[in-house]
């Protein structure tokens, strides 16, 4: 048992802190507008940066601290911008991960080298199932040519769609699965406008339709068991949304304990005010909380051990729905300053959100540990 | 970060577990509802080796490090032990016998631990008053020197124990103008002249765990009875608050974890309208929050105990949140598994009633919610 940070991984996470602009890893300003249509260069820019430190890594294991190294310097980025964190969590682990793990050609390997330096910004569907129980991820459906695959389906809401130089999107092709790598300028392609967002307005999200899509067989893994596909999709989004509840929850608690400790009426700090100081104490307890359940959970996943995926789940739920309420208090707490749009607070406060309703929604994941939970007793 | 625990802890921990449900457990509901204290089982307890397994084994126990004696405390939770026991156990081994062990003399430990260790005493902690709970330094139990020892005058409040003490370690004022540093220790015994316990509390739970008043009327000591330098008294009651959030708050979430088990085992047994109400959402809603409260309360009790073995100088913050969560956010689910029995978790019989009770001393004792809440916004 360690509940310190190795000096590998402490290394990672001052690596990353490192490149961000800006007070390292805590400028709670952000990147403001970064993401703006034309501002891919920007992303880019910051993408190669991060790319020198191997953040980009797809597989963690050959991140330097591994996966806990990844994602606390992931915690650290997302604090900093949780678009930026998102969009790179999305190119390079969700879209990398399927193309380090089961790629096999020289288009796939080329591929993923471009996105691990930094130079290509991938895209995927977002697991947006909802409330239910049985969503798919996908309602693409993939048919072997003789040349290759035709594609047909619609994927609602693709992250980095509208600024990305590869999609990949997960297919079902009869009982299995398969995931298709696809060029955006290809035509029967048709990527739908960016869409406006109630929060992270920064990430780059749009819908994408394919009709009678040629996909050449290079360019496609699989076909795979549903579990090597939709699970692996499915276990990278918990992944990303846990790690950026923990930033997001760091970044709307400084700025609450930084508001609260300004002078308020009366000529006192407000967390002089019992009122305050509780409620900030109880949103440490959260944060503090959600964040080492969440690194147990990734070292859990990254030991293989049985309860891993449990974990997952577990801290999935709590650290999403802690951020929400971290996010809430702070506003709370900063009064008339939080009720000012474009605050760290109230951007984290409404990114919450989807945290808890994408992702794997909060009533979706529950339902999984509900019967995990039956199934072990 | 390493969140594993050995081989050797892990099967320790099984036969912690195993051994309680056999040896304990079918013994927890009839004391609990007698609200009488489990001798057999307490020296059970002693026998096994769990009261004294942090000890060296010169002093009768197993040398154990705090993460193996806090997963055991987890582990008897687990087991179904009721929180009164435990509580017992809790206040026996770390309050008042590792306190001895650590700050008392060769001979003190001589004398008490091997005792303390084995069962064959109870031993118990007496710091709050009848006026001072929170405010614990603002103690008026008196201490006076004379020529022979000390004459202890005063009385203490909600003493875990307290009926069935054979030893007692008592904080008491030797200087009234120093309030933190006018705060000694000393070691009482059962049969003392001046020395009295009062009748036990009627509580709303941890009943098997006899609680009550001491009363001290010119109790007379020797002076070796002193407990390290004078005037370290506080300072000793503030070392404990590490076994306090870890091996102390264990077995309160480890009974998460019974008290998980036999609700998912009912609701696969239960059947409404036709089918087991496993297959209900809202069933397997509430096993998902007793679940995620479990294992988000698990990683705060073991950095505690994790820190304390590597020699860290006690981390407030970490331990105020490891209380603060594990006191406040376990009222909900300990709730839901109540409701998630119905009518028969109204009954006594099915045990998660209990539970429900046990856990409602969490926010309370060993420093309230709100001290915690204090604590940790001081440190912000």
């Amino acid at each position: 048992m360690n509940f310190d940070l190795s000096p590998a991984q402490q290394e990672m996470v001052q690596s990353v802190k490192g490149v961000l602009p800006g007070e390292s890893g805590v400028a709670l300003a952000g990147i403001k507008g970064l993401f703006a249509a034309d501002s891919i260069g920007e992303l880019l820019d910051l993408s190669k940066r991060l790319a020198a430190t191997g953040y980009l890594h797809a597989d963690p294991g050959s991140v330097k601290g591994g996966l806990l190294g990844l994602a606390t310097a992931g915690a650290a980025l997302a604090t900093f911008s949780p678009e930026a964190f998102l969009a790179l969590e999305f190119s390079s682990r969700v879209v990398g991960g399927p193309l380090a793990k089961f790629g096999n050609s020289r288009d796939q390997t080329d591929l993923l080298k471009k996105i691990e330096s930094g130079g290509l910004l991938a895209a995927t569907v977002l697991n947006a199932d909802g409330l239910g129980e049985n969503a798919e991820l996908s309602a693409v459906t993939a048919q072997k040519t003789d040349q290759g695959w035709r594609a047909d389906g619609e994927a609602g809401l693709v992250v980095n769609g509208p600024l990305a130089g590869l999609v990949i999107l997960p297919a079902r092709a009869g009982k299995e699965w398969v995931w298709l790598l696809l060029d955006p300028t290809w035509p029967g392609l048709t990527l739908g406008p960016r869409l406006e967002t109630t929060s992270l307005n920064g990430l780059a999200i749009c819908s994408l339709t394919l009709r009678n899509f040629e996909v050449p067989a290079e360019w496609v893994i699989g076909p795979l068991p549903a579990q090597d596909v939709l699970g692996q999709a499915a276990q990278m989004q918990t992944r990303t949304f846990t790690i950026c509840a923990l930033g997001l929850m760091r970044r709307s608690f400084k700025w609450a304990v930084a508001g609260a400790k300004e002078t308020g009426a009366g000529g006192r700090p407000l967390i002089a005010q019992q009122n305050i100081a509780f409620k900030l104490a109880e949103m440490h307890t959260l944060s503090d909380t959600a964040r080492l359940l969440a690194y147990r959970a990734l070292w859990a996943a990254e030991n293989e051990e049985a309860d891993a995926a449990m974990l997952a789940d577990c801290a999935k739920v709590f650290c999403c729905e802690a951020a929400e309420t971290v996010g809430s208090q702070a506003l709370q707490v900063l009064g008339a300053k939080g009720f000012i749009a474009d605050n760290p607070a109230e951007e984290s406060y409404r990114a919450a959100k989807f945290l808890i309703s994408c992702g794997g929604s909060s009533e979706a994941v529950r339902m999984n540990i509900g019967d995990r939970v039956l199934a072990t007793y | 970060m390493d969140f594993g625990f050995s081989e050797e802890q892990r099967m320790f921990a099984g036969q912690v577990k195993r051994f309680a449900a056999k040896e304990i457990v079918p013994r927890c509901a009839a004391h609990d509802l007698a609200a009488r204290f489990d001798r057999e089982s307490f020296s059970k307890l002693g026998d096994f080796g769990i009261l004294g397994l942090h000890f060296p084994e010169e002093y009768g126990g197993s040398g154990a490090d705090v993460v193996t004696t806090t997963l055991a405390g987890y582990a008897l939770g687990a087991a179904g032990v009721d929180g009164g026991l435990t509580l017992s156990y809790g206040a026996h081994s770390f309050l008042c016998a590792d306190t001895i062990f650590v700050h008392g003399n060769e001979e003190q430990r001589r004398k008490y631990i091997p005792k303390l260790a084995g069962g064959e005493w109870v031993g118990a902690m007496g710091l709050t008053e009848p006026g001072a709970g929170s405010d614990a330094a603002a103690l008026r139990t008196t201490a006076k020197k004379t020529d022979s020892g000390w004459v202890l005058n005063g009385s203490k409040m909600f003493i875990t124990n307290g009926p069935v003490a054979d030893v007692v370690l008592v904080y008491a004022r030797t200087d009234a103008n120093d309030r933190h540093g006018g705060v000694s220790a000393f070691i009482v015994e059962k049969g003392t002249s001046g020395f009295s316990a009062g009748k036990p509390l009627t509580k709303l739970g941890v009943k098997a765990s006899p609680t009550s008043e001491l009363f001290f009327d010119d109790c007379e000591i020797p002076a070796e009875n002193l407990l390290g330098q004078q005037g370290k008294g506080f300072e000793m009651a503030l070392q404990t608050v590490e076994w306090d959030r870890s091996a102390l708050l264990a077995p309160m979430v480890g009974g998460m974890e019974y008290a998980l088990a036999k609700s998912a085992r009912y609701a696969k047994q239960r059947e409404q309208f036709g089918r087991p109400i496993s297959k209900f959402q809202a069933i397997k809603r509430k096993l998902a929050e007793m679940k995620i409260y479990l294992e988000a309360a698990k990683g705060l009790i073991f950095r505690v105990a994790w820190c304390k073995d590597q020699g860290q100088s006690l981390n407030f913050l970490q331990a105020a949140v490891a209380k603060l969560f594990v006191g406040d956010w376990s009222l909900a689910p300990s709730n839901e598994a109540l409701l998630l029995f119905g009518g028969y978790g109204y009954c006594h019989e099915f045990e998660v009633e209990r539970f429900f009770r046990d856990c409602r001393l969490a926010p309370i004792a060993g420093g309230t919610s709100d001290i915690q809440k204090m604590i940790i916004s001081k440190m912000l």
